[in-house]
């Protein structure tokens, strides 16, 4: 991913000296995506290309690090997919305003307890860090909750 | 105490620019750093141009200076020369910095017959050998001996504290807290700092206080009890492939550093004198001793080896073959406690340092260029105000984030920044193009935006914003207009695309996506 804007990364609240960036990670993907599995509680990995197996090796691998592999794209096998869709924007005008909050409409599908298809929208804006406790009152109101390994369940 | 003779290269940042430059070394020139004078050579000394003098106070006072930017590392590889000139004629050579070095002086007198020929032997050598002009000074002590040689002295032994005596205390130069503060008790000289008693100079200022009186008293900087380690603290590394690269050797000087700081650190020792030994696969070999008033830390370890294998890789006389074997000797060691800062920096928590060793691993694979960390610096346009760096080099805004930026957009800023400029096109209702006056206004309203093949409908969009940057400067200035579009949706589920574009050089492209 070397077009990330980590401007917008400090922004929405993340530490930007915990990151480290692979702009390009050459041909042998895995075994830098393993390597960062090892160091790293959250690796994200932008591959438009990866195979089964080696999707299914990764993510084990993951499972047993204790770490959080986000893939951004398909992948295959994924615990849980969201997706965004029906983005609207407000705050910008005819020839005036800036561009301020985001509502976006986020799509959850998965395996598992995630299995059954769910919707939330909330609203995303520069200033206001995401943090875990507006993270749950956004899945609040449609009674789910968010836990710490990203995957949805359903509170009674 | 050891005789030590010394050869300082007087004004040798200085010298060393402008042989990096293609100067001649007669005019006037000076090394800047931070827009202040680090040094002056005699000929701009001459014009009035001292040290710490402000950048454009300095072109004031000499209008055809020469003004060099400093650079440690360069310093460092075109010294290498010198030392070696100076190694032909003496055994046990040690580069104290990059200007100075020291060899024993019981050997080359022995061998010249006196003191002073051995000193003008190697002046002498090193001005035939690399062309550099230079001092020697012959003292009891590395300090003494280096004062000596500013001065071109040969000090008798045991008169190191006698020719100490009436010299300024401000020769003290890299304490300069102390010496401000000695001097505003009415203590001028070096002799009257060493006539107070010890234990009361170090109980009221401090151990470094108090090795700064030994140096003042005329004796070595610790206490003589340093004790020589035992042979097995040495680290040895082969690289496979040979090195014959810089960068490759920066790479290994790296790991090097840290694991003879770690193994070190472990016997509760730091080092304050290092050998390393290179050898290649024909045989070549290259050892140097390095000297360092204060226990070097991992980079410091690093930057020696980096600074050595550096100089000889890019020397005329340089080896054959690639690097085989690098080896590192603490050749003398402190107490650890001394260095408790440097053991303990950098939060050596057990998270980081494994998020550490998976980045070294990732640098093995990729390259050192491969791993980037971010800082946030200031600027106005997105890309601007990021700042990526290799992991593990030192990371140094070059601009604050904090001051004013007029003309940078509020926050939240684009999620996407392209890499490669993406030209766009933007369409007024009549189907011209629209642009931006030199008053920094629309030529008329947007109306559809083409952005890679696809034609959408502008819905709202708010600019032109100005940015003029620099423009003070002849070639780098930048006039920059940003607009914001908002682009309407294809379906119900599609989402609204908004667009930061910029207008550079009568050209549309895009600077974000707002995602």
């Amino acid at each position: 991913m070397p077009n990330l804007g980590m401007l917008a990364a400090a922004e929405a609240g993340m530490a930007v000296q915990r990151i480290a960036l692979i702009p390009q990670p050459g041909a042998d993907l895995a075994a830098v995506v393993a390597a960062l599995l090892d160091g790293f509680d959250i690796v994200a990995v932008a591959a438009n290309r990866i195979g089964d197996q080696l999707a299914r090796k990764l993510s084990a691998r993951a499972r047993s690090r204790g770490a959080a592999l986000i893939a951004v794209g398909p992948w295959p096998g994924a615990e849980l997919e969201l997706t965004v869709a029906h983005g609207r924007w407000s705050g910008l005008h005819d020839g005036h305003g800036y561009l301020d909050s985001h509502l976006v409409e986020v799509r959850a599908r998965g395996r598992g307890a995630a299995a059954r298809p769910r919707r939330t929208t909330f609203t995303l804006r520069g200033e206001t860090p995401l943090t875990a406790p507006s993270f749950e009152h956004m899945f609040d109101h449609s009674s789910a909750a968010i836990s710490d390994d990203t995957a949805i369940r359903r509170t009674p | 105490m050891t005789r030590l003779l010394v050869l300082w290269c007087p004004d040798w940042p200085v010298v060393a620019a402008g042989m990096a430059a293609g100067l001649s070394a007669d005019a006037p020139a000076v090394v800047v750093s931070a827009n202040q004078v680090v040094c002056a050579n005699a000929q701009a000394r001459r014009e009035g141009v001292r040290q710490g003098l402000r950048r454009r106070e300095a072109q004031g006072r000499c209008p055809d200076l020469a003004v060099l930017p400093t650079d440690l590392d360069r310093d460092a590889r075109l010294f290498e020369p010198v030392a070696a000139a100076v190694e032909e004629l003496a055994v046990g050579v040690e580069v104290v910095a990059p200007g100075v070095v020291a060899v024993p002086a019981r050997g080359p007198s022995g061998y010249f017959g006196s003191e002073e020929s051995a000193a003008e032997r190697v002046i002498d050598q090193v001005a035939t050998r690399t062309g550099a002009e230079s001092q020697v000074g012959v003292a009891d002590g590395l300090f003494a001996a280096t004062l000596a040689a500013h001065r071109g002295l040969v000090v008798p032994p045991g008169e190191s504290a006698r020719f100490l005596a009436p010299l300024d205390i401000r020769e003290l130069a890299d304490r300069p807290d102390l010496v401000d503060l000695l001097r505003r008790l009415g203590i001028y000289t070096l002799g009257a700092f060493a006539a107070l008693s010890h234990n009361d100079v170090t109980s009221r200022f401090g151990a470094d206080a108090g090795y700064a009186h030994r140096l003042a008293s005329g004796l070595e900087q610790r206490p003589p009890s340093r004790r020589r380690p035992p042979v097995d603290l040495s680290v040895t590394l082969s690289p496979d492939p040979p090195i014959d690269r810089v960068d490759a050797a920066a790479f290994i000087a790296r790991t090097l550093g840290e694991k003879l700081h770690n193994l070190l650190a472990s016997h509760g020792l730091a080092c304050t004198r290092l050998a390393i030994h290179a050898s290649t696969a024909n045989g070549e070999e290259l050892t140097r001793l390095w000297r360092c008033a204060d226990p070097l830390t991992p980079s410091g370890i690093s930057d020696r080896v980096r600074w050595q294998l550096d100089g000889w890789l890019r020397s005329p006389t340089r080896p054959s073959a690639g690097i085989t074997l690098l080896r590192l000797e603490p050749e003398e060691t402190v107490d650890g406690h001394a260095l408790q800062l440097g053991l303990w920096q950098g939060g050596n928590d057990e998270q980081t340092s494994r998020a550490s060793r998976a980045m070294i691993h990732v640098q093995g694979l990729l390259g050192q260029e491969g791993v980037l960390t971010p800082t946030l610096t200031g600027g106005r346009s997105p890309s601007d105000q990021v700042t990526l760096t290799p992991w593990g080099d030192e990371q140094t805004p070059t601009t604050s984030p904090d001051l004013p930026w007029p003309g940078r957009l509020p926050s939240p800023s684009p999620a996407t920044i392209p890499t490669q400029r993406v030209p766009a096109t933007v369409l007024d209702r009549d189907g011209g193009e629209v642009g931006v006056t030199g008053r920094f206004t629309l030529t008329s309203q947007p109306d559809e935006v083409a952005v890679a093949g696809s034609t959408r409908r502008v819905i709202a969009w708010a600019g032109p914003w100005p940015a003029d940057e620099r423009w003070w400067e002849k070639d780098n200035g930048r006039r920059r207009a940003r607009l914001q579009v908002l682009l309407a949706e294809q379906s119900e589920v599609d989402n609204q695309d908004a667009l930061l574009l910029v207008r550079e050089n009568e050209k549309w492209s895009v600077e974000g996506i707002y995602d």
